[in-house]
């Protein structure tokens, strides 16, 4: 297990503050953030190249703070891989093997067995110059694995690859990951990368992280706008809460003049009546309905025009603007086929339809 | 005249100059004395002389130079930016003063002291060294940085968390990946220190079969008036210059393919 307990750090202007972050053995964590969060910053202060300010970092219940980056046991593999031109893929993989004990049969099957399961062994004798990137990945990860590291840790690890290529790549580390049962740490500004690999996840802003928590949990109920709308939600309106009960907070969207009953959800902050706060829901969770079609109860309808219609493959994106208050725009996902029953086109107008269970409120 | 055809013809002027200069330099020669030139025993000794000062006074900036330039480029302390602005004296303050700073420094406590404990300089083999490397070794220390700089720390970086200790991670990846960037460095160095006449003029003197380098002797060559001799010394530094060129444009490709 690999913790960090109220981690300092300085560089500059920049600063990392009171991070607390443990990851358990075997698990993968995501630290999700936006470009210039800190989170290759707080990488090299995990690796040992960045000295602290305060704070602890511990493996198994024993500080590696001081420790020097080498004798730390963290494989780091950065967002544009570094195999070693020098040498061929043989030896970018047998290199950290030479400064650490792992001879013998034993690491020879594991670099077979890893061989095999990134499908490299064809590479060997390959210099790194001439790799694609997917295949410089396959091979770092590679490298980073055969030193049995305590801790794997990726930052930005599909930026340097091809959009085709993503996909089989991610499957592949996912795999890898559950085969090895390696303890990793991943950084990335993708959030759809942070659900498919994160057991759990923490978002950092500013040098800070504001929410940790198992996917499932970071999905739902963000705790702020601000991590809700990092992680993908795209609908995010004020609102005031009027009545509160332990079960239900009946909101007034005023810029709607509309109240609202919404479900409290079990993780969610208890809110005050006359309190300022967000709501936000899903672009994949916002409905579009025929006008005049019968609502489903508890439902709440809104008219709205399609002002813009960007088509993209099985999936589209329709940005609809309410017609009684034309500043409050909604980003909707829509399935090719619904897009099509419903001829969906630019101008055209709608019925959104929001399930309160699906809302979330989120401080102010 | 466009632009394409402006700067071509910019070009080849540039190269016409120069080649008229050489050109100007064989004609000079009588062709039935240049192997007794080339054979007597005071350009054999002129040429040696150089070869030997250059070589070991390139050998000491480059020792210097490369933990010099890493700490540079790789490294945060005290006083870098002085250091690093140091560097740039011997660009631009001419040789000649450069020789006078020195002979002034051994006149002082501790250049005396200095030379105590090392033997002279002044008028001495290791006078002509020192003269070239101090010329050159800041020119050496900056060109390696520049080497340095293009390479990613994170090669170390990722070499350190396979396992490797600091001087591991850069003996096995940096220096390595870095080899052709000193290798030219080394290469210019050594060209720019056949090539110095200043400093050494100051502190070895231009003293015929003592102190007599390559531009040396095309000094006192000139002051006696012997024209040929003097060609076939310049023609000597020209074609080792060139050699140097030549080597670092087509022997030096690291090609990891």
């Amino acid at each position: 297990m690999i913790e960090l307990r109220k981690i300092s750090a300085q560089a500059g202007a920049f600063s990392l503050r009171n991070v607390d972050l443990k990851i358990d053995s075997g698990q993968c964590h995501v630290i999700v953030g936006p470009t210039g969060a800190g989170k290759t910053f707080l990488i090299e202060t995990l690796l040992g190249l960045r000295n602290i300010t305060s704070g602890q970092v511990l493996a198994n219940e024993s500080d590696i703070s001081t420790l020097a980056p080498h004798k730390r046991k963290i494989a780091y593999v950065p967002q544009d891989n570094c195999l070693f031109p020098n040498m061929t893929v043989a030896q970018n993989i047998g290199y950290g093997l030479q400064f650490c004990m792992n001879g013998g049969k034993e690491t020879q099957e594991l670099i077979e067995h890893l061989a095999g399961f990134l499908k490299i062994r064809h590479l060997f004798d390959r210099w790194p110059g001439n790799l694609s990137g997917g295949e410089k990945q396959r091979v770092a990860l590679a490298r980073a694995l055969v030193t049995r590291p305590s801790l794997l840790a990726l930052d930005e690890p599909f930026s340097a690859i091809d959009q085709t290529m993503r996909e089989d790549i991610r499957r592949l580390l996912k795999e890898l990951l559950e085969e090895f049962k390696t303890t990793t740490l991943i950084v990335t500004h993708d959030h759809d990368e942070a659900f498919f690999f994160g057991d759990q996840l923490s978002i950092m802003i500013n040098g800070e992280i504001i929410q940790t928590g198992p996917r499932e949990q970071m999905y739902y109920y963000p705790k702020t706008a601000q991590a809700a709308e990092f992680l993908g939600m795209k609908n995010i309106f004020r609102a005031r809460a009027i009545e509160v009960d332990p079960d239900h907070v009946v909101i007034d969207w005023y810029d709607m003049q509309t109240k609202m009953t919404i479900p409290c959800h079990c993780s969610q902050k208890r809110f005050k009546p006359g309190q300022d706060l967000f709501f936000g829901i899903r672009s994949e969770l916002v409905f579009v309905i025929r006008p005049g079609f019968e609502n489903k109860p508890g439902f709440y309808l809104f008219d709205a025009n399609v002002k813009k219609f960007y088509r993209r493959g099985r999936n589209h994106t329709l940005i609809a603007e309410i017609i009684s208050n034309k500043k409050l725009i909604f980003e909707i996902d829509i399935h090719d086929v619904a897009a099509k029953k419903l001829e969906i086109c630019e101008g055209k107008k709608i019925t959104i339809s929001l399930e309160p269970r699906r809302v979330f409120l989120y401080s102010a | 005249m466009n632009l394409k055809s402006f700067s071509v013809a910019s070009a080849f002027l540039v190269l016409a100059i120069y080649l008229a200069l050489l050109v100007g330099l064989i004609a000079s020669l009588d062709p039935t004395r240049i192997l007794k030139i080339i054979s007597s025993e005071r350009l054999v000794f002129s040429t040696i002389l150089s070869l030997k000062a250059a070589i070991l006074a390139t050998f000491i900036a480059m020792v210097l130079a490369v933990p010099a330039g890493y700490a540079l480029s790789r490294l945060e302390f005290r006083g870098k930016a002085i250091v690093d602005t140091l560097l740039e004296v011997p660009l631009i303050i001419t040789p000649v003063a450069f020789g006078a700073m020195l002979l002034i420094f051994f006149n002082t406590r501790a250049g005396i002291l200095l030379q105590t404990g090392l033997g002279s300089f002044v008028f001495e083999f290791s006078g002509i060294v020192l003269a070239q490397f101090l010329t050159t070794a800041g020119l050496t220390v900056r060109m390696v940085k520049g080497t340095f700089d293009g390479i990613p720390a994170r090669f170390e970086a990722v070499a350190c968390s396979l396992g490797a200790t600091p001087l591991q991670a850069f003996t096995t990846t940096t220096l390595p990946m870095a080899a052709r960037g000193i290798i030219a460095a080394a290469c210019i160095s050594f060209a720019k220190c056949l090539g110095e006449f200043g400093a050494t003029a100051m502190i070895a003197g231009a003293m015929p079969m003592k102190s007599e380098t390559l531009p040396i002797s095309i000094f006192i060559r000139l002051g006696s008036a012997d024209i040929e001799g003097m060609a076939i010394l310049i023609l000597i530094l020209l074609a080792v210059g060139i050699s140097v060129i030549l080597i670092l444009k087509f022997n030096l490709k690291q090609n990891y393919d």
